[in-house]
């Protein structure tokens, strides 16, 4: 065998070179009073840039390593989204952090990891390519959960999400081990040439397409593999578990709508029954659960189970409008998610403690826009019009009925109409109860994030109104595919 | 001849790690356990070299043998967790976990077992014999999976930082 | 885009720019300034929608329905949504009804609520209201629809909540919201249903659709409307999802009026009578409609026979007059309903006025029973509250004679005598307890002691204009016994297509039957009015002493049938034992056990055992493995 030099094609890599590179950079950097602007300024610089170059790369189909990373435009779009997140993420880090005094270098490194773990994952088209992304990310995020580790909470939440995400980790890799034995290559083009020849064994590819949801249903945190999710959440600092809500969830659907859309023509029964058992269970035991929650980090946690379970649906008809209507869904949730941890961020700067959502007693009167603010977002993770939410829903519907799946749809309507009453227990704590003046003022300077919360907020209503312009950009990255 | 040879080989080893592995989840005290974990890896490398993969056996043998389980018997050394009363417990969870696992085990070992016997398996793995020396192993590794090489060094990268930020943090505590 | 294309827009726009004007700015207005902002901001769409309303009453009949598209709102290969208004006759009348209504109580609202600490907060949730309204009415498909349906569903639950230091206030509240849940659940299936089967939601193409030879299952449209009427039920308080207004009326008096009497909760009548087209052709759910409607008139109007409380009285006869809408409807009588609506709006806003104005007089004081002599006192106010009265009871000459009339002739020409029968039973009760809240609240002896604050102008103003109009509006109901109404020659062409059929029928029956029933209805109407109203004030002892003797029968009315103990039962009680299941089982034991636990947890190293020690890490393993398990095993009876 001789060697034969791979066709790098280093264009293709190069946003996570830059992230690599700032991200190392940044870990030379010791700022422990936690003051400095300038450490997380690189950090979201370095977001925005590589944000800048993902788009240049439109249209192109780049592909580097001998086509184990392709950039088309569906891996653009979600990295896109990915940045987007990331960009908040941070500048919710920045506030978090001002008031611990710890050093940040490491900390904005490990989100930069994060990103590009995440971005191979997306662009990464063989299957072990997306595992050592996924493990990138999860290791950055192991580390950023259980970053303060004066924190018991924190410390519990870290172990237990290490452990768990190793666990699922290994079912992922069995899963890989079962798509390379039914088919001798972990490419998942390879799949629809194997096809085509039907020189694959059935057995072994369903069985692959069972464990390999398995893995990315635990890191979209879906029923029955969500266990971790409200414990870690809950223990991480509030500005990881934002990312941590939101991020994952991404770049595993990418994987999995890229998975789906690549052996449903051999496995439809597996998958979709799969799906269809994750859906259902994540929509329901999500918003029972979230009913009687009474710690607001906790109660998003199990309403994101059950915007998971929503989200399933859209992988239920994929090749038709499923696709587009989950990525719809991802990015609005990403508006109404991090726009609801951003408040989330904001109240807890006074408390420092486990945020209930009873301390939120009559901050509407002291705090009239960013309670406004959090009232869209509750709003619109509910799924009323005219927010985007409302929309995310109503198309995620409207497919799965199309594809044949009505009694799905029947019980996402129950659950919806169930979810209300926990998203609107927020709104009305905020508007009608007597004030408690354990949160009535918010100290610091917080121009920065309040200005962002009310960019998500009009963006959570702007796309609720139009949101045409997105469903386009996303046919046009679909028609690629 | 050889093929009977082999044949027994198998068997033992197949035996052994078994039998080990049980060893592992039933040894009441940790360091048997590790010691059983030991003797599952040795069988695993004497797999490899049945399958003619003796490099594999070999790294086996210098990561898990040399490095993993070294630094596992040092933890349990130094945490000493049987007196913190990390011990195996018997409650509904553990019977629980065996049922789901034997249960699957069955499962998997049983498609396994029908997909081997399918002509089709001989057929997709056939292009897959490789000779695997070093020399091959390095060719593949820079050309066809490079991409992975550099990302599992990143992997590295992170897990360091991950680590050094732990301890670290663990030593300003004591100070 | 013409010129009243344009002004289309500025009708919901101006409410909204007194949302933000009051929302954003208000902290430094002073009072007045808030009011005038609030109070413009229904004031200027109202001349406009009058405006409009002369130039469609104009235009020729084809020309009638003015639309606007602003854009398209959401366009897939299966169904694309404008976000568009259409001011047809139908919504016309709508649309007035609530700037013209809205226009008073906002007026009153302002002497109303004078000391009231959130008077900002009252009029940007009004405000707010009327935007959602008329986005509600004027929406030209249902998705838009349900855009405004939320909206004022918001605001109502606001605004019942509005004194939310008082517990029952929030509870009122929260039991709206959830009631009107169940009623938003078949609007949304419905909608979908409507989506996958039209492949629009346009009301326009929907009736093209329709009309034509359209080959879609008989099955599937009744579902479709079936579902659709649901959200009706939910919001316009019909039986038996009507438990909700009762205990609406915690919110302030204004908004009882407005949003609980005039216009809200007529809502689901506009509706159906929207997708009256859909109805049409699902005769079925025609009938369950008329079935629902009466069974709501007569149950309410009993109930609120038994009420004791000047505003759950004029609740459970909304309820009642609902029910009397939706007999219409169900009887494919859909002019006669909305002429109902608009003329139950009007005086029925009027009585809540005039309840809101005695309460202010007498300081918060809410029993009738408490009251008595009134009409002594307060003059304009009794005399307003009586001509409303006069109105509800169905009395001639009054509005509400004629509106009451068409209705219950309509609902003996398409199901009989008997129906027809207890319809009537329904309006007689009505008439059985306008005079006693009269009797007993304005009449007999004074039965509270203290001053009396006398209402300003401001509050009797819009008291006369409402009471004016009450007796006014009759005119529209003329000429009588024929299908050619005024009111329904200016609804024009809305309903030709569908009520021909109707048309033709009268004007091949008899009008003789028809008169005779309705005088003879009336002579027993004002009988029953004027006993009641003598038993009550001058012979108060003596029905204090019948109704003691049947004290049973009082509580039985009074608590509404006993409906909440009944939902209390089949209901809440189930739903609290799940979710206190699913808190305890998944949430308390396996969950929340140790994060709670942790903060006892003395040393930094005691995070990282505890989780490996709770037991908690084992159950979350098995339930992934489980997960996994069931999936695999699963798999393997999925292999070919």
């Amino acid at each position: 065998m001789n060697f034969i030099a791979p066709n790098v094609n280093i264009i293709s890599v190069m946003p996570e070179i830059l992230l690599l590179l700032s991200g190392t950079a940044l870990l030379f950097f010791r700022n422990c009073a936690g003051q400095g602007k300038a450490i997380p300024g690189i950090a979201s610089a370095a977001i925005i840039l590589q944000g800048l170059m993902i788009p240049t790369l439109w249209g192109n189909n780049i592909a580097g390593f001998n086509s184990l990373i392709v950039r088309d435009n569906f891996s653009i779009l979600f990295q896109t989204m990915v940045g987007a997140t990331a960009l908040l993420a941070v500048a919710f880090s920045h506030y978090y952090l001002k008031q611990r005094k710890v050093s940040e270098g490491e900390y904005y490194a490990l989100i930069l990891y994060a990103v590009v773990g995440m971005n191979v994952m997306i662009a990464g088209r063989d299957l072990l390519v997306i595992f050592l992304g996924m493990e990138i990310l999860s290791l950055s995020l192991y580390v950023l959960v259980g970053f303060f580790r004066d924190i018991n909470e924190s410390m519990e939440a870290t172990v237990k999400y290490f452990l768990l995400g190793a666990f699922s980790s290994a079912l992922f890799l069995l899963g890989i081990a079962f798509f390379f034995g039914a088919l001798g290559a972990t490419g998942i083009d390879n799949v629809t040439t194997a096809i085509e020849q039907s020189g694959f064994n059935i057995m072994l590819l369903m069985m692959a397409a069972a464990l390999l949801c398995t893995g990315l249903g635990f890191k979209i945190a879906s029923v029955p593999f969500h266990m971790w999710a409200p414990d870690t959440y809950e223990g991480a600092p509030i500005s990881v578990a934002s990312l941590l809500s939101v991020a994952p969830k991404i770049a595993a659907f990418a994987v999995l709508l890229r998975i789906v859309l690549a052996v449903s023509p051999a496995t439809s029964q597996v998958t979709s029954y799969t799906i269809i058992a994750m859906a259902v269970a994540s929509m329901i035991i999500g918003n029972i659960t979230a009913l009687r929650q009474t710690g607001l980090i906790r109660m998003l946690a199990y309403s994101g189970i059950a915007q998971v379970g929503f989200m399933l649906i859209g992988l239920l008809s994929p090749e038709q409008e499923g696709g587009p209507a989950l990525m719809f869904y991802l990015s609005m949730y990403i508006l109404m998610n991090m726009g609801a941890f951003g408040v989330a961020i904001v109240f807890s700067m006074v408390e420092g403690k486990r945020l209930l959502i009873n301390d939120l007693s009559g901050i509407a009167a002291h705090r009239p826009f960013l309670s406004l603010a959090m009232s869209i977002f509750m709003i619109s993770l509910a799924g009323i019009p005219p927010t985007a939410g409302f929309f995310a829903k109503f198309y995620i519907f409207k497919t799965a009925i199309e594809a044949g799946y009505l009694w799905i749809v029947v019980v996402a309507v129950i659950m919806t109409v169930v979810s209300l009453y926990y998203y609107f227990r927020v709104i009305m704590v905020m508007y009608m109860s007597e004030a408690s003046d354990k949160l009535s003022t918010v100290s610091g300077d917080v121009t920065v994030i309040a200005v962002l919360l009310g960019v998500l907020a009009f963006a959570t209503i702007l796309f609720g109104i139009m949101p045409g312009s997105i469903i386009g950009i996303i046919s046009k990255a679909l028609a690629f595919m | 001849m050889e093929a009977i040879t082999q044949q027994i080989i198998f068997w033992i080893l197949g035996i052994t790690t078994i039998t080990a592995a049980i060893g592992v989840i039933a040894a009441s005290n940790t360091i048997n356990s590790v010691m059983s974990l030991l003797v599952v890896m040795l069988a695993a490398a004497g797999f490899y070299m049945l399958m003619g993969a003796p490099v594999v056996a070999l790294f086996q043998i210098i990561i898990y043998v040399g490095a993993v389980l070294v630094l596992f018997l040092f933890i349990i050394m130094l945490l000493n967790p049987d007196a913190t009363g990390l011990s195996m417990s018997r409650k509904l969870s553990v019977w629980m976990a065996g049922i789901v696992s034997v249960g699957m085990t069955v499962v998997i070992g049983w498609i396994f077992w029908q997909s081997a016997t399918q002509t089709n398996m001989q057929n997709v793995m056939k292009n897959h014999v490789c000779s695997c020396t070093i020399h091959d192993i390095s060719v593949v590794l820079f050309s066809r999976h490079l991409l992975i090489f550099e990302l599992t060094s990143l992997l590295l990268l992170v897990a360091a930082v991950g680590a050094l930020l732990m301890t670290k943090k663990t030593r300003e505590d004591r100070s | 885009m013409t010129m009243s294309g344009m002004s289309l827009y500025f009708l919901p726009l101006a409410p909204a720019l007194g949302v933000l004007i009051n929302g954003l700015a208000g902290k430094h207005f002073s009072r007045q300034m808030i009011a005038i902002v609030a109070v413009t901001a229904v004031g200027v769409p109202l001349l406009i929608a009058g405006w409009l309303c002369y130039q469609m009453i104009l235009a020729p009949a084809t020309t009638k329905a003015m639309t606007a598209t602003l854009y398209q709102w959401i366009s897939t290969t299966a169904v694309s949504i404008n976000i568009g208004l259409l001011l047809d006759p139908l919504s016309m009348v709508m649309v007035l009804v609530v700037l013209f209504i809205g226009f008073f109580i906002h007026i009153y609202s302002v002497v109303y609520m004078k000391e009231d600490p959130g008077f900002r907060r009252f009029f940007v949730y009004m405000n707010l209201f009327i935007f959602f309204m008329i986005i509600l009415v004027m929406a030209d498909n249902l998705a838009l629809m349900f855009v405004g349906w939320e909206g004022v569903g918001l605001c109502s639950y606001l605004l019942i909540g509005f004194r939310h230091e008082k517990k029952s206030a929030a509870d009122a509240g929260r039991k709206a919201f959830v009631v009107n849940r169940i009623g938003d659940f078949g609007f949304i299936l419905g909608i979908l249903l409507v989506i996958v089967t039209f492949h629009t939601v346009q009301f326009s193409e929907l009736s093209k659709i329709l009309a034509s030879h359209h080959g879609i299952s008989n099955l599937t449209l009744t579902i479709a409307a079936l579902l659709l009427f649901t959200g009706a039920m939910g919001k316009s308080a019909q039986f038996p999802l009507h438990v909700w207004l009762p205990d609406a009326m915690e919110g302030p008096t204004p908004v009882s009026a407005l949003i609980h009497a005039a216009t809200m909760v007529n809502a689901g009548v506009y509706f159906m009578c929207r997708m009256a087209p859909l109805l049409q052709q699902a005769p079925y759910v025609l009938t369950f409609i008329a079935v629902i409607g009466l069974i709501t008139a007569v149950y309410a109007a009993l109930s609120a026979l038994g009420q004791d409380d000047i505003k759950k009285v004029l609740a459970y006869s909304t309820i009642s007059q609902i029910g009397f809408m939706f007999i219409a409807v169900g009887s494919g009588i859909f002019t006669a309903g909305m002429f109902h609506l608009v003329t139950h709006g009007i005086f029925k806003g009027l009585l809540f006025l005039g309840a809101g104005a005695v309460m202010h007089a007498l300081h918060g004081e809410l029993n009738i029973y408490n009251m008595g002599d009134l009409s002594g006192h307060l003059k304009i106010v009794a005399a307003t509250f009586f001509i409303g009265l006069l109105a509800l009871a169905g009395i001639f000459p009054l509005s509400g004679f004629f509106s009451k009339d068409a209705i219950l002739w309509g609902a003996f020409e398409q199901y009989g005598s008997w129906y027809w029968l207890l319809a009537v039973v329904g309006a007689l009760i009505t008439a059985l307890y306008c005079g006693k809240l009269f009797g007993v609240a304005f009449l007999g002896k004074q039965n509270f002691s203290g001053t009396i604050h006398k209402p300003d102008a401001v509050i009797t103003m819009p008291l006369a204009v409402l009471a004016f109009c009450a007796v006014g509006t009759g005119v529209f109901g003329l000429p009588m016994f024929t299908p050619n109404t005024l009111f329904s020659r200016i609804m024009g062409s809305s309903f030709a297509p569908t009520e021909a059929g109707h048309a033709v029928a009268v004007a091949a029956g008899s009008h003789t039957l028809e008169i005779v029933l309705t005088v003879a209805v009336s002579i027993i109407v004002i009988t029953v009015f004027i006993i009641a109203l003598r038993i009550f004030s001058i012979h108060r002892d003596k029905a204090a002493l019948f109704s003691a003797s049947y004290r049973k029968t009082g509580e039985f009315l009074h608590a509404g049938f006993g409906m909440d103990g009944l939902y209390d039962l089949l209901w809440v009680r189930p739903y609290e034992w799940i979710a206190q299941i699913c808190h305890t089982v998944i949430d308390r034991i396996i969950i929340d056990g140790t994060v709670n636990g942790t903060g006892k947890m003395a040393n930094a190293t005691g995070g990282l055992f505890s989780a490996l020690h709770s037991g908690q890490l084992r159950y979350y393993a098995v339930s992934i493995l489980a997960g996994v398990f069931t999936f695999v095993s699963v798999t393997y009876f999925l292999i070919p």
